[in-house]
């Protein structure tokens, strides 16, 4: 088999090579470093790419005689999750030289099934941010149009996939961080259930909406991770005790039977014609698989991005209070005393979005504002929750709504107007508010070459059968073939 | 409403962050306009609704009383930007409120 | 005075677990520091609490001992500042729904005894420790007591004086002691107290403005420095003047309660629900069955101590103020049938002891079968009860038994009429004043023979004996 382009493969068709002994995980390793030596000049989706502890881990690997799910697969890891000694920094300027003394969870699991761990990958600092402009380091450019954003937060991921610097990845989702850049890029990003992924060692932004998932090329590469990372961990009070089923078994070309519903809220007037247009094609094939469509109300949905950015950024502000010069990462110069230390390595610190945002949510949480905005926010969260609960309750399987409302837009557009940047989540939010599951996957391309991707939402820890219905449709397809030309 | 300078600048200050007047007016400004948004929260009655902190219905996770390994005392001092001995150090506290 | 003083006391006690709060560190004092921490009592990123099932029950055992309501929910919230020793700069805590509500302490200063009310018992987790170096203008931080399970206990401003606050906290002590839920060591900071407090004249209901008293190092200095509180703002009052709502230092060096900058306005903390835990719900069941599980308290301790070994109330009171002092006394009474007497040498030489060299029952070596052994001696007679003292104080420092202790140093006591007559005469010989003195009608002279013949004895003659020959010697006028 030829060893210099195993880049482009997939993670299932690469174990399937190493099972059969035509190669081993270095030269995977070789492989995906020599396309990134490449082109990620021109990306710029990572941050740390160490070849030689890559190789290390991979020669490691080989000699090892145990199996594993992941066993040589290189894998990118969002700057916000954990590596034990290696620089995480969540592409802040206040975390420079933070080399945590732990792996987060979901690390020592690939780690336990055989993974190498390939290189940290860009995202807009904290988590901020729909398009990889707010990194302390450098904007991620989009693969299929370098003059535009992959969007974000897990920019560096979704890019790095989408231009096989990365045969897998991991990001990280608050309020659609994996699901949005994932159809930017065109690849596939799931965000689990809320609990099924363990949050230990991935660096908080709002506690009660953020989740780990996976960045990758096709279903069942999204399949296979999910169940490597999922799981329940004693060391978060927040993950759930329930079973990881083999998530492979779910891959089936079936929808007869199945019932998706289609929200009227979230097709809306001024949206993306040919968002729409992609959207309304692939219901056709899902109708043409032998599923029902129906139209559901969804009828909250227009407070999700206000409740967001209310309960979002509270958590924030709370989360991040914690980056104040003492034990880790920056400290200003010459502190006269604390609080001079706390103000001036916070003040420099920070990029503006994450000042922006600790502002807001350190007004809605303070004295006097406290029940008019983060408990009104609370409680309108429960609204929303329950929304979904009455479409899921009256028998539907999943709900299919586009994930973004505009394909990628051109570096810089929205950095003046932080609300039309918020506004950019507008579909996903909903699904992170509720706890639910979702996926995003390829459903077309604009005129103009750029993704757009589809979002399939199911019910609290039934991501097989959005695999099911994610997995039927691209074996009804061929965007999620198509690469970007680099 | 609007956002006053002298609000955001309290705030900063809870938050420990030091802002430039610039910032102050930008962040004013900027406030203004997505608290404006998040108002139409108003609309709606929830009155009688319960609040949602946790959307898993997950209650009474506990850990035994057991010790684990601590990190040692390099491993918890290694990232510290300054340190004396065994101890981060920090400059002088001000009490201050 | 026409003023009263109304306080409310805040007691901190660091609760006695093998493992912190939210995770699996040890919770040793006085080790080298920041080697019992990890990345969740640091607060470093990505770092996750998770309770201890351990810190939950004792804090609901304390709370069910102080009659305290449990929550039908628990929950934590997030208090928000910032501070050095602090290290996510917020700490995890109850705001609304804490662990308990609405009980009581009742305390021993008057007849019937006055009530104070417990208005909350939460749990919450302890700080870092700061060192301050004054001439670097630097601090150290040292996280090992960071993540220490704390109870906070507060009080209604139901106390009326120094006094009352001094007996809440010996009783509170006492109860956590007897909970074996902490150590209540003040010096070791497992145990804290702040208090608050405002004056109103006598018969009013409206409270005064209220000032916070921290530094308070031991039980007798918040005693002492409220009444200095109270004495200053008297003085402040009668002048004329508004008492300033403020934290204050105590100084016990000085005497005097010290202003910290005040403080305009009260800390915005932006208590929000910890997203990081679960909710906690407790069935009734288990509740009553803890209910039932506690020990034996003080108070229903002392009311059994008078009625079962007939001890007067405030013999009980002494004895069951500490729980191991108890245990002593009432393992010695399976050995010695004299309870009161037991209880005479307890309260008079153990404790004696105790305090003067600053112990704690368990550094002392005697054991209840001992102080058995040794009132068993006294009452054959074989030494007298002056001499039974200084044998004591030998079994504290040996753990020896009485009987060893008087053999090895020659102790017993000299009964027989025949030696002691032979000293007697001794004595009235080398005297002749004292017997002439006595002889005159002074009483005081045959305490002195007494005291010769002790001499002689090395404090061996039976005193009663050798009082009773030496009178017939003597009036015989021999």
């Amino acid at each position: 088999m030829a060893k210099d382009n195993l880049y482009a493969k997939t993670a299932c068709e690469l174990l399937d090579e190493l099972n059969k002994k035509t190669i081993v995980s270095e030269d995977i390793v070789e492989s995906v470093h020599k396309r990134a030596q490449d082109i990620d000049k021109k990306i710029k989706a990572y941050v740390i790419l160490e070849k030689e502890s890559a190789i290390k881990q991979a020669k490691e690997s080989t000699l090892n005689k145990s199996s594993g799910k992941l066993k040589g697969i290189p894998i990118a890891i969002k700057d916000n999750i954990c590596a034990k000694d290696e620089l995480t920094t969540c592409a802040s300027k206040i975390l420079e030289g933070f080399k945590p003394p732990y792996n987060a969870t979901v690390v020592e699991k690939l780690l336990s099934e055989g993974a190498v761990i390939f290189g940290k990958t860009n995202m807009d600092e904290f988590a901020f941010g729909s398009s990889c402009e707010n990194s302390n380091y450098f904007p991620t450019l989009n693969p299929w149009d370098l003059e535009r954003i992959p969007g974000g937060s897990s920019g560096g991921s979704a890019a790095a996939v989408a231009a096989d610097e990365a045969i897998m990845a991991l990001g990280s989702d608050t309020g659609g961080s994996i699901r949005q850049p994932a159809a930017l890029c065109g690849v596939v990003g799931m965000k689990p259930t809320y609990g099924r992924v363990s949050r230990y060692g991935l660096i908080a932004f709002a506690s009660s909406l953020d989740q780990i998932g996976p960045l990758t090329k096709d279903v069942h590469d999204a399949a296979l991770l999910l169940g490597v990372i999922a799981g329940f961990d004693e060391r978060d009070s927040t993950s759930v005790k329930e079973d990881v089923p083999n998530y492979l078994d779910f891959l089936v070309d079936d929808v007869k039977g199945m019932k998706i519903g289609i929200p009227k809220e979230y097709f809306v007037p001024g949206m993306d014609v040919e968002v729409e247009g992609a959207i309304r094609e692939a219901i056709e094939v899902f109708k043409k698989s032998g599923a029902e469509i129906r139209e559901v109300c969804l009828p909250h949905t227009e407070y999700a991005v206000p409740v967001y950015y209310i309960i979002a950024t509270a958590e924030a502000s709370s989360n991040l209070a914690r980056f104040d010069g003492v034990q880790y990462g920056y400290r200003c110069s010459d502190a006269e005393n604390v609080l001079d230390m706390h103000e001036r390595t916070r003040g420099e610190g920070f990029g503006p979005e994450a000042k922006r945002r600790i502002i807001l949510g350190t007004y809605v949480l303070s004295s006097g504002y406290y029940e008019a905005y983060y408990l009104r926010a609370q409680k309108v969260r429960t609204l929303i929750m329950s929304d979904f609960e009455k479409v899921f309750n009256s028998g539907f399987d999943c709900i299919l709504t586009p994930t973004s409302p505009t394909p990628a837009f051109k570096l810089g557009e929205r950095l003046d107007d932080p609300l039309s940047m918020y506004l950019s989540d507008i579909f996903t939010i909903s699904v992170n508010l509720a706890g639910v599951p979702a996926i995003s996957m390829p459903c077309g391309f604009t005129k103009s070459g750029l993704p757009i991707g589809m979002q399939l939402i199911g019910k609290p820890f039934d991501e097989g059968m959005l695999f099911r219905a994610a997995y039927t449709y691209e074996s009804n397809t061929d965007w999620h073939k198509r690469s970007p030309k680099l | 409403m609007s956002i006053k300078d002298d609000v955001v600048r309290y705030v900063a200050r809870l938050a420990r962050i030091k802002l430039s007047e610039k910032e102050v007016k930008l962040f004013a400004q900027q406030l203004d306009q997505i608290l404006a948004y998040v108002d139409k929260l108003k609309k709606l009655d929830v009155k009688d609704i319960p609040p949602t902190s946790h959307v898993m219905v997950l209650k009474n996770v506990f850990r035994e009383d057991q010790t684990r390994p601590s990190l040692t005392k390099e491993e918890v001092l290694k990232n510290a930007p300054q340190r004396k001995n065994d101890f981060f150090k920090v400059p002088r506290i001000i009490e201050e409120t | 005075m026409p003023y009263e003083p109304v306080i409310g006391l805040e007691v901190h006690v660091q609760l006695k677990t093998k493992s912190k709060v939210f995770c699996g560190c040890a919770t040793e004092f006085g080790k080298v520091p920041n080697t019992q921490t990890c990345p969740v009592c640091l607060g470093f990123p990505g770092a996750l609490p998770v309770l201890n099932n351990r810190a939950l029950m004792s804090a609901i055992r304390v709370a069910l001992a102080l009659n305290c309501t449990i929550s039908d929910l628990i929950k934590f919230d997030r208090k928000n500042y910032f501070y050095p020793d602090l290290p996510k700069n917020f700490q995890i805590s109850q705001y609304d729904r804490p662990l308990s509500y609405g009980g009581r302490l009742d305390v021993n200063i008057s007849n019937p005894r006055k009530r104070i009310g417990i208005r909350r018992v939460h749990l919450e987790e302890d700080t870092g420790k700061l060192l301050h170096e004054e001439k670097d203008e630097i601090s150290l931080i040292d996280f090992n007591r960071s993540g220490i399970p704390l109870l906070e206990i507060v009080s209604e401003p139901d106390i009326n004086s120094s006094e009352e606050a001094y007996r809440y906290l010996t009783m509170l002590k006492s109860i956590l002691q007897y909970l074996e839920v902490s150590d209540c060591d003040m010096e070791k900071g497992s145990l804290r107290c702040d208090a608050n407090i405002s004056l109103r004249k006598m018969g009013e209901k409206t409270l005064g403005v209220k000032t916070e008293i921290k530094n308070m190092n031991s039980f007798k200095g918040v005693r002492t420095a409220l009444e200095y509180e109270f004495e200053r703002q008297v003085k402040i009052l009668e002048s004329g003047e508004r008492i300033v709502q403020e934290t204050r230092l105590w100084n016990p060096e000085g005497g005097v309660t010290q202003s910290m900058r005040s403080k305009e306005e009260a800390h915005d903390y932006r208590y929000f629900p910890e997203p990081d835990l679960v909710p906690y719900i407790l069935p009734q069941e288990l509740i009553d069955m803890e209910k039932k599980a506690l020990p034996e308290l003080p108070e229903a301790r002392k009311a059994r101590f008078v009625t079962a070994y007939g001890l007067p109330e405030y013999d009980a009171d002494v004895l069951t103020q500490d729980k191991d002092l108890a245990d002593f006394f009432e393992e010695c009474t399976k050995y010695y049938e004299n309870p009161k007497s037991i209880s005479n040498w307890m309260m008079g030489d153990l404790l004696g002891y105790i305090n003067a060299n600053l112990l704690k029952l368990k550094d002392v070596k005697l054991s209840p079968q001992n102080l058995a052994g040794l009132l068993k001696e006294i009452d054959s007679g074989k030494i007298s009860g002056k001499m039974a003292k200084d044998v004591l104080l030998e079994m504290f420092k040996t753990g020896k038994d009485a009987r060893n202790i008087i053999e090895e140093k020659g102790l017993v006591q000299i009964s027989d009429e025949a030696q002691l007559e032979i000293f007697a005469d001794e004595a009235i010989a080398e005297n002749k004043k004292s017997v002439e003195d006595f002889l005159k009608g002074k009483e005081n002279a045959l305490m002195f023979l007494v005291g010769q013949v002790m001499k002689k004895t090395k404090g061996r003659a039976n005193p009663t004996v050798i009082n009773e020959i030496l009178r017939r010697k003597l009036s015989k006028g021999v």
